[in-house]
C-alpha cells in the first residue's frame, strides 16, 4: 500500500492585509477626529435643537460664564470684570467692525448675569450676540 | 574559511516580531474610534441687540411677542403659561407661528422680545430661544430683566 506523504508544510496567515487595513483605518480616524479642547472653566453649555454648527468661526470674542458669574475671556480664559470686558470688547471691535460676542454660559447661570455681559457689550456698541449650545 | 558556518550564526533566521505593534495599532485604533463619536461641536443661536433708532424713521408699528420667563421657569406668552417641565415649548412655538401669520397678514415687521427675571436661568432662556428658531424668528431681543 503507497501511504500519501504528509505535507509538512507550516500552514502561515498572511497577516499582511490586515496590517495595512487597520493602519488605512488608524489614520482616517487621527485625521477625522478633533484635538479635544480642555476647557480650564468647566461649564455645562445647555443644549438646543436648533443650534447651528457654524462654518465660520473667524471675528469671535469669546466669553465664558460659569454659574458664579464669573467672567473669562480669551483663548486662554482670563478672568474679568465686568469693566475690563467692557474695556477688551470696545478694543477688540476698534480692530474688527464685524465683531461677534459669543457667550458660553452654563445652563445653570442667572439671566441677570449674562444681562450685564450684553448691556457691558450694548454700551460700547457691540450688538451681534451669540449664546454657545450643544445639538440636541 | 566559512566563519559563520563555525559560529553557528548561519542557521538562525532573524524575524521582526509584529505581534506587539499589532497590540499597539489596536489600542491606538479603539482609542481615536471612541474619542471620535464622544466629541460635541458646540453650535450657534444668535441674536442682535436692539439698536437705538431715529423714532421718525420707525413708520411701521411691528407685532410683538413679548415672552416672559420667570425665575421658577415657567415662560409666558400673552397670558399662555408654559410649565418649567415643559422643555421644547412646541405649544409655544405653535403661538408664535399664529402672532407671525398676524404679522405677515397685516404687512408688518415681526420680532420677539424675551423678558427674563433676573433670576431665570440661562437654561431656560435657550429652550425659549429654540422655541424662536422653530418657528423661525429671525429677529429676537431682550429687555431688561423683570
Amino acid at each position: 500500500m503507497k501511504l500519501r506523504r504528509v505535507d509538512t508544510e507550516e500552514v502561515e496567515i498572511d497577516m499582511s492585509p490586515m496590517i495595512d487595513m487597520v493602519f488605512l483605518l488608524l489614520i482616517f480616524f487621527i485625521v477625522a477626529s478633533q484635538i479635544v479642547k480642555v476647557d480650564k472653566v468647566p461649564i455645562e453649555i445647555p443644549a438646543a435643537m436648533y443650534a447651528v454648527v457654524p462654518e465660520d468661526e473667524t471675528g469671535r470674542y469669546i466669553i465664558t460664564v460659569n454659574q458664579k458669574g464669573e467672567l473669562y475671556v480669551g483663548a486662554v480664559s482670563e478672568q474679568v470684570t465686568i469693566d475690563e470686558l467692557k474695556e477688551q470688547v470696545a478694543m477688540e471691535l476698534e480692530a474688527n467692525e464685524k465683531l461677534r460676542i459669543m457667550i458660553r454660559a452654563d445652563g445653570q447661570t442667572k439671566y441677570e448675569e449674562n444681562e450685564k455681559i450684553m448691556t457691558a457689550c450694548a454700551e460700547v456698541g457691540a450688538m451681534d450676540m451669540i449664546f454657545a449650545a450643544f445639538e440636541e | 574559511m566559512n566563519l559563520s558556518k563555525k559560529n553557528g550564526y548561519g542557521d538562525s533566521k532573524v524575524e521582526l516580531q509584529i505581534a506587539p505593534l499589532i497590540d499597539v495599532v489596536f489600542l491606538l485604533l479603539i482609542y481615536f474610534m471612541v474619542t471620535a463619536a464622544l466629541i460635541k461641536k458646540e453650535g450657534d443661536i444668535s441674536f442682535i441687540l436692539p439698536a437705538p433708532s431715529d423714532p421718525e424713521v420707525q413708520i411701521d408699528i411691528p407685532v410683538e411677542a413679548v415672552i416672559e420667563i420667570g425665575a421658577d421657569s415657567i415662560v409666558v406668552l400673552e397670558g399662555m403659561r408654559f410649565s418649567a417641565k415643559d422643555r421644547d415649548l412646541s405649544d409655544l412655538t405653535n403661538h408664535i407661528l399664529g402672532l407671525k401669520q398676524i404679522a405677515v397678514s397685516q404687512q408688518s415687521k415681526f420680532f420677539v422680545n424675551l423678558l427674563p427675571d433676573g433670576d431665570a436661568l440661562h437654561v431656560r432662556v435657550v429652550d425659549v430661544m429654540d422655541a424662536c428658531a422653530a418657528a423661525k424668528v429671525d429677529t429676537l431681543t431682550f429687555s431688561k430683566s423683570l
